[in-house]
Order: structure tokens, then sequence, then C-alpha cells
């Protein structure tokens, strides 16, 4: 399996505490990869890592064969070419669903733009909403305005931190069909942090996971199902 | 945040709030480091025949002024708080309005009406034999904390609306009664925000210079006018000015110590208030009327009389001047405020460490005007020497703004500060893993999503420039009035009736925050 990115023995601390020990972790090109674990495992830190908005204290991080973080080296977020869909979403409240997709291509000229934002809206079922604010539209359409405002970058890897944990549990399920088909349609590779078990058995082509800062297993999602040491709903 | 490349726009952005900052907090470090700079050809007679009597004067007028200042803010704050009683809702935003009025205004008034030749001592003396005489301390303690009592209201009001409805109503059902829930409960629960107004009492108490001049009084400000405009000696105004500051700095060591070992309380669930009836409510609306009558009805009141009542001697066009004066003062010194106030935020923001220089910037607003304007004169004195231009700095209106913004930079940092606060550092994080710089994620994101905040911070370092008196009175340029220094002149020499309409457009200017204050203190609570 080729490698798109590797992350290699990361360490990261906060002043005394010791958040990530020895993380080592791949992901392939097209791959969905979900790290699960309970709160406070360090799972959010670590998506944090490869978005470039921490530095580790040690190990390395590299993308495509490109190093974006090493002892030397680190590459600004606004440098890298990974999208992020926070938990919470992180909408821009006052700027228009268009302007929220079209938030980080303003070096295109406004033709340019304006073509890939409608492309996007309409890749992820959003067109006619283009001029509608974040909190007039549903959880869902939220959710996939997220996800359109980072692919719309056409990141390598797309990181999403607890991307249904604000839906309640009817729509999460439909919700995470929709996300689903718009990564696979896009082909995109992402790392996926979540605490809930199906999330990550009906998205995951492999699962992570992790336990007091460190990766303890990364398996298929039918070993993990059938593991009798998983639980039965959340980590 | 760790590991963030600076990239060299922000960098030089970086070092120009650094430069600001240092620019800002130079007057400061001027006044601690006095002692050993400036010459004080007369520190000697300073001390010994002025320093005494005028340190006294600050004490007494301190403690004279919180007393009453506490004594008309916590019940009228518990009654409008926990009871439904005829009136209350008026009461509630109403009590709020002395705060329109600058403390020298109110002294001037009552000294109209209850000094030597008061109307209304006059009229006393004709009936009873008896002259009343307000311009004395404790004439001007109750003066002071009439009009500056709403400081404390307010954060009471908040903290007995919302922060502790739970353990009241616990109290309750343990057989605690009014009296004993108020004394064992609220009052220690509300003493963090009631320390907090009462500190800014004080050093509303400790910046004034009008008032007790006008009446008479001796306080640490007034030494500082007198050394140095009669005595012509800079370095033992600094002097006096640093002994001001060592007051403030006690007083904000001991609000801290207070809130560090206060009770907290999260609670959030609005109190249910009970309605009073009979007697009882016919006593709570008889001292809310009283307070709101003595720190806004009767000077508001003889403002208006003086003004529209009968021939009225002053002209309005000869308030013009002043009027367009102030308008510029408040206007210049609100932008620069709000534009460093900007930089600072978007330096916390988006920077590592803040420099020690923004720190010791933001203390502007503890230190009173007098100390400011007199560090800053030192230190445009030593500038003008240096370029050999006298007055090229001393008595520029440029000299005014940068003093106006370093003691007002406070008022404007805080409105930003809180709503910066309350957006979630995910939308910076999100801008930046779109391409955004810093600069430009804090401008196109954080910036719009600030703009109340922004009028709201412009709005009130205009009003309180406005307001202002020693800082302008000292530092204004040659023959400029403002507002203040044209009402300030006007009743130094008597003229209390021509007095009345600039005062009566600076409170009105001064009644817009209040009315915002009122909201903002609602909203919190």
């Amino acid at each position: 399996m080729s490698k798109l990115l590797e992350l290699n023995d990361l360490h990261f601390a906060h002043g005394e505490r010791t958040i990530l020990r020895g993380i080592s972790l791949h992901l392939a090109p097209e791959e969905l990869l979900v790290i699960v674990g309970p709160s406070g495992c360090g799972k959010t830190s670590l998506l944090r890592l490869v978005a470039g908005l921490e530095r580790p204290t040690a190990g390395t991080i590299t993308l495509a064969g490109s190093v974006l973080d090493d002892q030397r080296t680190h590459i600004a977020p606004e440098r890298r070419p990974v999208g992020m869909v926070f938990q919470g979403l992180a909408l821009f409240p006052h700027l228009t669903v268009a302007r929220n997709v079209g938030f980080g291509l303003h070096k295109l000229k406004k033709d340019a733009r304006q073509r890939r934002i409608s492309e996007e809206l309409r890749s992820v079922d959003l067109e006619g909403l283009e001029d509608r604010y974040p909190h007039q539209l549903s959880g869902g359409q939220q959710q996939r305005v997220a996800i359109a405002r980072s692919l719309v970058m056409r990141p390598q890897v797309l990181l999403m931190d607890e991307p249904f944990s604000d839906l309640d549990s009817s729509t999460r399920t439909q919700v995470r069909g929709e996300v689903l088909r718009i990564l696979r349609a896009h082909g995109t590779s992402a790392i996926i942090v979540t605490h809930d078990r199906e999330d990550a058995l009906h998205m995951a082509d492999r699962i992570a996971v992790m336990q007091d800062g460190a990766i303890v297993r990364c398996v298929a999602p039918n070993e993990f199902q059938h593991d009798p040491n998983t639980p039965q709903r959340t980590l | 945040m760790g590991g963030i490349h600076r990239s060299s726009g922000r960098y030089w952005l970086f070092a120009a709030v650094t430069v600001a900052s240092v620019l800002l907090a130079l007057p400061i470090v001027v006044v601690i480091t006095s002692p050993l700079h400036s010459a004080a050809p007369e520190w000697d007679h300073v001390s010994r025949a002025l320093l005494p009597e005028h340190l006294k004067g600050s004490l007494l007028l301190l403690f004279g002024t919180l007393l009453p200042a506490l004594l008309f803010a916590v019940p009228s704050a518990w009654l409008v708080a926990q009871y439904n009683f005829p009136g209350r809702s008026i009461f509630r935003w109403a009590l709020v309005l002395p705060l329109a009025l600058p403390t020298y205004i109110s002294a001037f008034t009552y000294a109209a009406l209850l000094g030597p030749t008061g109307s209304i001592s006059i009229r006393i003396h004709e009936l009873v034999g008896v002259k009343p005489d307000i311009m004395n301390m404790p004439g001007l303690c109750l003066v002071m904390a009439a009009v500056l009592f709403p400081y404390i209201y307010l954060p009471a009001r908040a903290a007995f609306v919302a922060g502790m409805s739970g353990q009241l109503d616990a109290a309750r059902t343990l057989g605690a009664g009014t009296w004993m829930r108020f004394r064992r409960v609220a009052l220690p629960l509300a003493r963090p925000a009631i320390a907090a107004g009462a500190l800014l009492v004080a050093m509303e108490t400790l910046n004034d210079y009008g008032a007790v001049k006008y009446y008479g009084e001796r306080s640490l400000t007034t030494a500082i006018f007198r050394s140095w405009g009669g005595l012509y000696d800079l370095g033992s105004a600094l002097r006096i000015g640093l002994l001001l500051l060592a007051l403030v700095g006690l007083l904000l060591g001991l609000e801290r110590r207070s809130r560090g070992n206060a009770a907290r309380t999260t609670e959030q669930v609005p109190v249910q208030r009970q309605t009073l009836r009979g007697v009882q409510a016919v006593l709570a609306m008889a001292w809310c009327s009283l307070v709101l009558l003595l720190g806004a009805g009767i000077p508001i009141s003889k403002i208006l009389l003086d003004v529209f009542g009968g021939s009225f001697p002053l002209a309005w066009t000869e308030v013009f001047p002043a009027f367009g004066n102030t308008l510029l003062v408040a206007a210049s010194a609100a932008a620069v405020t709000l534009l460093l106030a900007v930089l600072f935020t978007f330096r916390e923001r988006y920077g590592e460490r803040a420099p020690w220089s923004l720190h010791i910037a933001s203390l502007g607003y503890a230190i009173p005007g007098a100390v400011i304007a007199v560090s800053t004169m030192a230190l445009a004195g030593l500038i003008d020497r240096s370029i050999m231009l006298p007055f090229a700095l001393i008595g520029s209106l440029g000299l005014l703004t940068y003093a106006l913004a370093v003691r007002f930079l406070a008022v404007g940092n805080q409105p930003l500060r809180a709503a910066l606060e309350q957006q979630a550092r995910s939308l910076d994080d999100a801008a930046r893993l779109l391409g955004a710089s810093p600069l430009r994620a804090f401008l196109h994101i954080n910036l719009p999503l600030m703009r109340p905040a922004l009028l709201a911070a412009g709005l009130l370092v205009a009003i309180d420039v406005i307001k202002e008196l020693p800082l302008t009175l000292i530092l204004r340029p040659f023959n400029f009035h403002t507002l203040s220094t044209r009402t300030y002149e006007l009743a130094s020499i008597e003229q209390l009736r021509e007095a009345s309409l600039p005062a009566l457009m600076i409170v009105l200017c001064g009644l817009l925050p209040v009315v915002l204050l009122d909201r903002l203190a609602d909203r919190k609570a």
C-alpha cells in the first residue's frame, strides 16, 4: 500500500503534560482512516498536529514525500495542502454559504472563483442555498457547507474532528451516509476522529484505536467489530 | 499557539504594536521612575507642608465617599433584583443615570443650591435662621457618592439577579428570613462584584479634581496641580503622582485579594422576584426615589431650570466653539484609541507571549488623569528641549490626544477583548487552514464579528473624553476650550448659571453610554 501521509514517532506536550507519545501512522491515497478513543486521549491534538495548528515536540510528519514537520521544519497551516472540518464546524457566521465556501479561493479571479464554488456546492447538493447564512441552514446542510469549504481547496488530506457530534441520532445516520458518499465521490483521503463505534464501523477503511496518547491498535473494521475488547456503543 | 511561522508582514505589524505599547507605557514608566530622573527643587517644602494634609484629604475623601456609595448602591440593587414594587422597572434603569453626570458638574449644582450662597440655603436661613453649607468634606463625599454609586449598583444588581437563585431558595427552605438571606448568602456571593464596583468608585474619587478644588478641599490630585501650577515644580508633581499610583496599586491589590477568597457561583438561573405590598412596598419605593433624586434628579433639574427657566445669560453660540473643540478631541482620541485597541487585540490573539509594555499600557485607566498629564508633560518637555523647539509638543492637540489614548486605552480595549473571547478559536484555525494569513483571518473573520463591540468601544472612549477634566485642563492647547474646561472655568468664577449650558451638553452626551452600559450589564446578568 502506497503512503500519502506518514506520521513517524510523534510526540507532543503542553508544558509538563504529555499529550501524545510516539504516534506512528500512515494514510494511503483515497483511504478513510478513523481514529477512535475515549475523550481526552489526544485524538484532536493529533489532528491539530497534522493540520499544523500545533507543532510536535518530536517526530516527523510527511505528506506525499515532503516534510511538513520535523525538528527544523514547520510548514504553517495556511501553506499545507490539508483541510479540516472542525468539531462544531466553525462556519463563519457573518458570511453567506457561497462566501464561506469561497473564503480560501481569494487568489482566484472572480469568474474562476464563482465556478469553483458552484461546482463544489453542486457536488454536496447545496445548490440554491448560496445566499443563505449558516444559521438559516439545518444541521446536515451546515455539515455539508463545512465539508465543501474544505474540499474546494483540493486538499490532499481532509481531517474531520467529531464531525457528527452535534447531530441527533436520527439525522446523524443520514448525514453520515451523505458525507461518506461525498468523500468517496471526491476520492478524498481523510482522517476522521470520533468516539462513536457506529461512525467508525460505517466509514472506515481502517480503524486506529487511541488510548492515553498512543495508538494501541490499527485494524480493519470487521476485525474491530468482532474484537471482544471493543465497547458496544461509544468509546 | 506553538509553531506558527511569522510572515514578514505580521512580523512588522507585531513590531509596530510593540513600539506603540512602549510609547503608551512611557508616561507610566516616567512616573514610576521619577525619583531617579527628575529634579524636584521644592520637594522638601512639598513633602513637609503640602503632602501630609493632601494625603489625609485623599484618604478621608476615599473612605468618606465609599461608605455612602455602598449604602446607596447595595440596598437599591438588592431591592430591584429581588422584589417587585411600584416603579421597580423604572428604577432598574434610572438608578444608572447619575453616571451621566461628571462629579464636578454635580458638585457645582449642589453648591448652587446648598452652598453658603445657595438658593435653598438662603431660603432655609430666612425661615429658621440656620444656613446649611454643603461645601465641606462630608458634603463633598456625599455628592461624590450620589454620582458614583452606580459603579457598584450595576455589578451588584447583576450578581443579585442571576448568580444565586439556587442558593437563596435553599436558604429559604432552611428557614432563613429576608435579612439572613441577604446577609449570609447574597452579600458573600456578591462580594466580588461589589468589590469590583467599589474599586471603580475609589479610582474615580482619587482621579477627581474639579469637585475637590471647587469645594476648597485638599487631595493628592489638587497637590499635583499646586506643585506644577503654583510652584512650577514638575518633579514634585511627578513624585506626588507616584504616591497616588501606589495608593491605586494598593486598592487594586485589595480588590484582587477579595476576589481570590470569594465564594463563587456559576449559576445563571434568574431569580423569581417576590412582590412587596403595603408599607414594605412604600419603603422600597421611597428609598430608590431618594437615591435617584440625590444622584440625578436634583442636579439635572437644576441644570435644566438654569438653561430653560427664564432669561439665560449665555447665548448658545458662545458654547459652539467649545462644543466643536470637544467633538474634535473626542473623535481624534476615540479614533487613535480604537486603532491601538484593534492592533493590541490582534497581537494578543495571534501573537505569542505579549510584551511587558502591553500590560503596562493597559493600566492607564487605573491612573488618575492628572498623573498621566504631568508625566506626559515631562516627556514632551524633554523632547521639545532636545529638538530645540519649545512648545512643539507641549500645548499641541497631538499631545492631548496621545495622553487621552494612554488614559482610555483600557476602556477601548475591554469591549474588543470580551467580543474576541466569545469567538471560537476554531474560526481562526478554519480561516488559516483555508490559506488565510493571521492578518487576513483577523481582518475578514474576527474584526467583522466584533462590529458592535467596536461601536461600543468608540462610543465609550468618546464619552469618557468629553467628561474628562484634569488631564484636559493641563494638556489642552493654549486658549483652547472644551465643554468640560468651559464648565469648570465658568463655575470657578461663580458663573454657575452660565456653566449650566455646557454642563447640560456634557450630561446629554453622557446619557448615551449609560443606556449602553445598562444593557450590557443586563446581558451579562
